[in-house]
C-alpha cells in the first residue's frame, strides 16, 4: 500500500519536472546558441543542431527499449526471465553501426574546420591581446605596424553594481556585457583576428559567439580567426566574454564588437590612426616632460591599466592586489618601483609591453598621489632600469 | 567458520578503539576507512557546491567575492574528484575484490593501510591554505580552477602546499592500484580464470593500470609547477621561453584517463547489480570486458579534445576528434549490452537496482553530451562554457555517485548484516534524480545560450535557469543527509539479512555469512 502512494507521489514529482522543463522551453528564454552572424557561426550552429537530432534518434531507441523492459519484463508483472546472454551478431551490429554514424560526424567536422581554418582573403589584420582584467585591439596597417591601438574593459559602474550585489544589477543596461571602448570592426570584409596575451600574464580566451569566434589567448604565442561580417549586420554590437578562467576578475572581461560600414570604418580609422601615432611620436619627448604633464599622463594610464586591481583611489585589493597608497614600494627607492611594474609580482602580471614614457608616468604617479610622496621617475630611469 | 576465527585470533593482535583504524592491515577496515573518508569529503566538496548556488542564485555578487567563489570552485572540484569519488571506488575496491576473488585480503597489507592514512594528510594540506592570509573572505586558498593551468597557477602564493597535497594524493593512487592489480593477478581462487572474474574485478583492473600509467603524469606536471613557482625554471612561462600549452597538455594526457579512472569502476558495478535484479546473466559478459579494454586505450590518445580552442593545427584537431568520436563504439557496447541484459528479464525495483537504471539513463544522457563536445567544430562554441559544466556533471553525478550509492545499497546488508529500509531508500534514489536534473539539465540550456564557466556573476538572461539549477542544489544536497541517516540505521540494527541477500545473486561474496566475518576465504573457495 505504501509503496503505491509513493509511486504515485514520486510519478506526481516527475510530472511536474517535465511540466516546469516544458513551459521554461515555451517561455522563449535563451536555450540555444545565440542566432549566428558570419559564415563560421553558422557551420557551428548547424553542427550543433545535427548533433542534437541525431543525439534525439539513438535516445529514443536506446531509452524506448528500456522503457518498453521496464514496463513488460517485470517480476510482479509475471516476467519469466529468458536465458540468452550473448549474441555475436547483435555485438557486431551494435559496433558497426554506431560507427556509420560516428563516419558521418567525422565528414562533417572535417568539412566545417576546413572552412573555420581558412583565414586567406582577409583584408584587415587586428591583434587581440588579453591581460588581466582587460584586452587591448591593435589594428595593423597595410605595412604591418601597428596603426591604431587602444584598451576595452568592462565599465566601472559594471563592476561596482556586481560587488554591491542586491538588486543593483537590474538598474544597469546589458549587465557585464558593456565595454568603455568596443572593438569596431567593418562589415562586408574579411577579418583576420590574431589573439595572444602579454608574455608574462595568464591565459584568456576571447569568445565572441555570434562571430563564431573563440580562440585561446596564450601568453607570448599568436592563434588565429577569421571572420566576415556581412553588410546587412552594420550598426549592430555583438557581445562576447573572456571564457577562460584568469583570475579574481574573469568574470569582468566583457568584449563588444560593434560593426561599422566600411567607408565609416576607414575614416574612423584613419583620423584614429593619426592621432595615435603622434601621440607615440610625443612619448619619444617624454624626457623633458614637466612634473604635471608626467603627472596627467600618468593619471590617464593609471586609468587605463592599474586601476581595475589597484583602485582609482590607490587603496588596491588586497591581500591579492595591495594598497599603493601609503606603500612602502611607492614611498621608497625608484629602482624597486620600477622593477615591479616591469616584472610584476606574485598576482600582478608584469607590464614590460609598456613603453619607458608610459612606466614613468605611471610610477611617478603612483608615487605622487593619495599623498604618497616618492620621488618623480624620468623615463630614463626606466631605460636603465631595462637593462 | 568459527574454527577459522578462533585460529585467526591465536595468530593476530586485534586491537580495539582507535589503534584498530590505525594499524588495521584488514581490507575491510581499510574499506570501510576509505568508504567514511569519502563520505566525509563528499559532504565537504557539497558544502563548496552548496556555497557556489548561493552565489549563482541570482546575478551580483551577493555573498561573496570573486576571488572566494573562485576558491570554492576549485576546491569543490578537487575534492570531488580526489577526495570524494576516487576514494569511494578504492574503499569498494578494498571491500570487495578480494571476497570477489576469494582471497583472504588485499596482497600487500601494510601498504594498503599507508595508502588510506596518507589521504587525510593530503586533504589538510589541500585546504590549508584557505586558512592563511588573514582575511578568510579574501578566497586564499586554491583559487586557480581545478585544472590548475599555468601560468595562473603558478602566480598562486601557497602553490607549494596544493603541489605536496597532490603528490600525496598521487601516491596514495599508485600504492592503492598497485595493491589491487597485485591482488587480483596473484590471489584468485583456484579455477578463477581471468575470464570468470566478476565485472567489477575487470574494470578495477583495468583502472588500476590506468592510475599506474597517470599518476606519475600529474606527479610531473606539478612538480614542474612547483620549480616555475619556485625555483626559477620557465617550462610554462613564455618570457623564459615556456609555454603555457605545455601545461595543458601535459595535464590531460593525466586528465583525460582520470575521467575513465572515475567511470569504470562504476560500469563494474551496474554490470553486477543489474543482472541480479534482472534475474537474468549479463549480457555479452565478453564484450564488456573488451570495451572496458578498448575505452582504457581510446582514453590515452584523445586528450587534447579538451583543448580545441587552445591552438592546434588542423591536423592536431581532426586527430582528436576522430579519436574521441570512437570512444562512442564500445562505451555504446556497454550500454546495449546493459539494455540487452534488462531485456526480457524478471526485473524488480530495489534500491540498488534504481540507481543503477538511474545510472544507464543519465550517464548515457551525459553520453550524448560528449559525443556533441567531441565534434570541434560544435566545440568552439561549448568549450568553457556552462554545457561543458552540465555534460560533466551528469557522467559523475548520476554517473560514478549513483553508481557508488548502488554499491553501497547493494553491498550494505552483506557488510552489516543488516538490511537497510527499502522505502527510505527509494524516497533517496527520487529525491536524487529529482533534484540531480533540477540541478544539471538547466546548465546545458544556459551554457548553450554562452554563459560561461567559473563565474560568479552573470548577466540577468541566465538567472532563470540559475535559480532552478540552485534550488535543485540546495535539495540535492539535502537528500544525501536522508543517505547518511539510513546507512547509519543500518549499521545499527535492522531486519537481518541472509547470506545470500539477494534473491539467486551470483559470487563469491554471497557465499559467506552476512555480516560478513572479519577474516574470509582463508582457505581458498573451489571455482568450477
Amino acid at each position: 500500500m505504501s509503496s503505491n502512494i509513493m509511486k504515485k507521489v514520486t510519478r506526481g514529482l516527475f510530472f511536474l519536472l517535465m511540466i516546469s522543463i516544458g513551459g521554461v522551453a515555451l517561455a522563449a528564454y535563451d536555450l540555444n546558441f545565440p542566432p549566428p552572424v558570419t559564415d563560421n557561426a553558422k557551420i557551428m550552429d548547424d553542427q550543433n543542431m545535427f548533433s542534437i537530432w541525431v543525439c534525439v534518434v539513438i535516445a529514443i531507441v536506446v531509452y524506448g527499449a528500456m522503457i518498453y523492459s521496464i514496463i513488460f519484463h517485470r517480476k510482479s508483472k509475471g516476467a519469466v526471465p529468458a536465458d540468452f546472454h550473448e549474441s555475436t551478431a547483435l555485438e557486431i551490429a551494435w559496433t558497426v553501426v554506431p560507427f556509420l554514424i560516428l563516419i558521418a560526424f567525422g565528414v562533417s567536422a572535417t568539412k566545417g574546420l576546413l572552412k573555420i581554418y581558412d583565414h586567406s582573403g582577409s583584408e584587415l589584420e587586428v591583434r587581440v591581446i588579453g591581460s588581466q582584467f582587460k584586452w587591448e585591439y591593435q589594428y595593423l596597417g597595410k605595412d604591418g605596424k601597428v596603426a591604431y591601438s587602444f584598451i576595452s574593459q568592462i565599465k566601472q559602474s559594471h563592476k561596482d553594481a556586481s560587488a554591491a550585489g542586491g538588486t543593483k544589477y537590474k538598474e544597469i543596461k546589458n549587465y557585464l556585457l558593456d565595454v568603455d571602448k568596443p572593438l569596431r570592426i567593418p562589415v562586408g570584409i574579411k577579418v583576420k583576428y590574431t589573439i595572444t596575451s602579454n608574455p608574462g600574464d595568464v591565459i584568456h580566451s576571447w569568445w565572441v559567439p555570434r562571430l563564431g569566434i573563440k580562440q585561446d589567448a596564450n601568453p607570448g604565442y599568436d592563434n588565429t580567426a577569421s571572420a566576415l561580417i556581412p553588410k546587412e549586420y552594420a550598426g549592430q554590437s555583438f557581445r562576447g566574454k573572456c571564457a577562460e578562467l584568469c583570475g579574481v576578475d574573469h568574470a569582468y572581461m566583457p568584449v563588444v564588437v560593434k560593426a561599422v560600414a566600411k567607408a565609416e570604418f576607414d575614416t574612423w580609422l584613419k583620423t584614429a590612426s593619426t592621432k595615435y601615432i603622434a601621440n607615440r611620436k610625443a612619448l619619444a619627448n617624454a624626457e623633458s616632460w614637466s612634473d604635471d604633464k608626467l603627472m596627467s599622463e600618468g593619471k590617464k594610464l593609471y586609468e587605463i591599466h592599474c586601476f581595475a586591481c589597484h583602485k582609482k583611489d590607490g587603496s588596491g585589493t588586497p591581500p591579492t592586489f595591495p594598497a599603493l597608497k601609503g606603500s612602502a614600494m611607492a614611498n621608497g627607492k625608484a629602482g624597486a618601483h620600477i622593477q615591479i611594474i616591469i616584472k610584476g609580482k606574485a598576482s600582478m602580471p608584469p607590464f614590460a609591453q609598456l613603453n619607458d614614457a608610459e612606466i614613468a608616468a605611471i610610477a611617478t604617479y603612483e608615487r605622487k598621489s593619495w599623498g604618497n610622496t616618492g620621488s618623480i621617475i624620468k623615463p630614463s630611469e626606466v631605460t636603465k632600469a631595462r637593462k | 567458520m568459527s574454527e577459522a576465527v578462533a585460529h585467526d585470533a591465536h595468530h593476530h593482535d586485534h586491537p580495539t578503539g582507535i589503534k584498530r583504524w590505525l594499524f588495521t592491515t584488514n581490507h575491510k577496515d581499510i574499506g570501510t576507512l576509505y568508504l567514511w573518508f569519502a563520505f566525509i569529503m563528499f559532504m565537504v566538496g557539497g558544502t563548496f557546491a552548496m556555497g557556489i548556488r548561493a552565489e549563482l542564485f541570482q546575478p551580483g555578487m551577493q555573498i561573496m567575492k570573486p576571488q572566494f567563489f573562485n576558491m570554492l570552485t576549485t576546491l569543490h572540484g578537487l575534492i570531488m574528484v580526489f577526495g570524494a569519488i576516487m576514494p569511494a571506488f578504492v574503499g569498494l575496491a578494498n571491500w570487495l575484490i578480494p571476497m570477489m576473488v576469494g582471497a583472504p585480503d588485499m596482497a600487500l597489507p601494510r601498504m594498503n593501510n599507508w595508502s588510506f592514512w596518507i589521504l587525510p594528510f593530503a586533504a589538510i594540506l589541500l585546504v590549508a591554505p584557505m586558512f592563511m592570509g588573514g582575511d578568510f573572505s579574501a578566497g586564499t586558498g586554491p583559487n586557480f580552477g581545478w585544472t590548475f593551468y599555468a601560468p595562473l597557477s603558478t602566480k598562486y602564493p601557497y602553490l607549494g602546499y596544493f603541489v605536496f597535497a597532490v603528490h600525496l594524493l598521487g601516491i596514495s593512487s599508485i600504492m592503492g592500484s598497485i595493491n589491487i592489480i597485485a591482488t587480483i593477478l596473484n590471489m584468485r581462487a583456484p579455477g578463477m580464470t581471468l575470464m570468470k572474474m566478476p565485472l567489477f574485478v575487470w574494470t578495477w583492473l583495468i583502472t588500476a593500470y590506468l592510475l599506474l600509467a597517470v599518476m606519475p603524469v600529474l606527479a610531473g606536471a606539478v612538480t614542474m609547477l612547483l620549480t616555475d613557482g619556485y625555483f626559477g625554471t620557465t617550462f610554462f612561462q613564455a618570457p623564459g621561453g615556456g609555454d603555457a600549452r605545455l601545461f595543458q597538455h601535459v595535464f590531460w594526457f593525466f586528465g583525460h584517463p582520470e575521467v575513465y579512472i572515475m567511470i569504470l569502476p562504476a560500469f563494474g558495478i551496474v554490470s553486477q547489480i543489474i543482472p541480479t535484479f534482472a534475474r537474468k546473466k549479463l549480457f555479452g559478459y565478453s564484450s564488456m570486458v573488451y570495451a572496458t579494454a578498448s575505452i582504457a586505450f581510446l582514453s590515452f590518445i584523445v586528450w587534447a579534445h579538451h583543448m580545441f580552442t587552445v591552438g592546434m593545427p588542423m591536423a592536431g584537431i581532426l586527430f582528436f576528434t576522430y579519436a574521441t568520436l570512437l570512444i562512442a563504439v564500445p562505451t555504446g557496447v556497454k550500454v546495449f549490452n546493459w539494455v540487452a541484459t534488462m531485456w526480457r528479464g524478471a526485473m524488480t525495483f530495489e534500491t540498488p537496482m534504481l540507481f543503477s537504471i538511474g545510472f544507464v539513463v543519465m550517464f548515457t544522457f551525459g553520453g550524448f553530451t560528449g559525443l556533441m563536445l567531441s565534434i570541434s567544430t560544435a566545440d568552439f562554441q561549448y568549450h568553457d562554457s556552462y554545457f561543458v559544466v552540465a555534460h560533466f556533471h551528469y557522467v559523475l553525478v548520476p554517473g560514478s555517485l549513483f553508481s557508488i550509492f548502488a554499491a553501497v545499497y547493494y553491498w550494505l546488508p552483506k557488510w552489516t548484516g543488516n538490511m537497510y529500509s527499502e522505502t527510505l531508500g527509494k524516497w533517496h534514489f527520487w529525491l536524487s534524480t529529482i533534484a540531480v536534473n533540477l540541478t544539471f539539465f538547466p546548465q546545458h540550456f544556459v551554457g548553450l545560450a554562452s554563459m560561461q564557466r567559473r563565474v560568479g556573476d552573470y548577466p540577468p538572461q541566465y538567472a532563470e535557469f540559475n535559480m532552478m539549477s540552485s534550488i535543485g542544489a540546495f535539495m540535492f544536497g539535502l537528500t544525501q543527509l536522508l543517505f547518511l541517516y539510513i546507512v547509519i540505521k543500518t549499521i545499527k540494527g535492522g531486519k537481518k539479512a541472509t547470506d545470500e541477500v539477494w534473491e539467486n545473486a551470483e559470487g563469491l561474496e554471497w557465499t559467506i555469512p552476512s555480516p560478513a566475518p572479519y577474516h574470509t576465504f582463508e582457505t581458498p573457495p573451489q571455482i568450477k
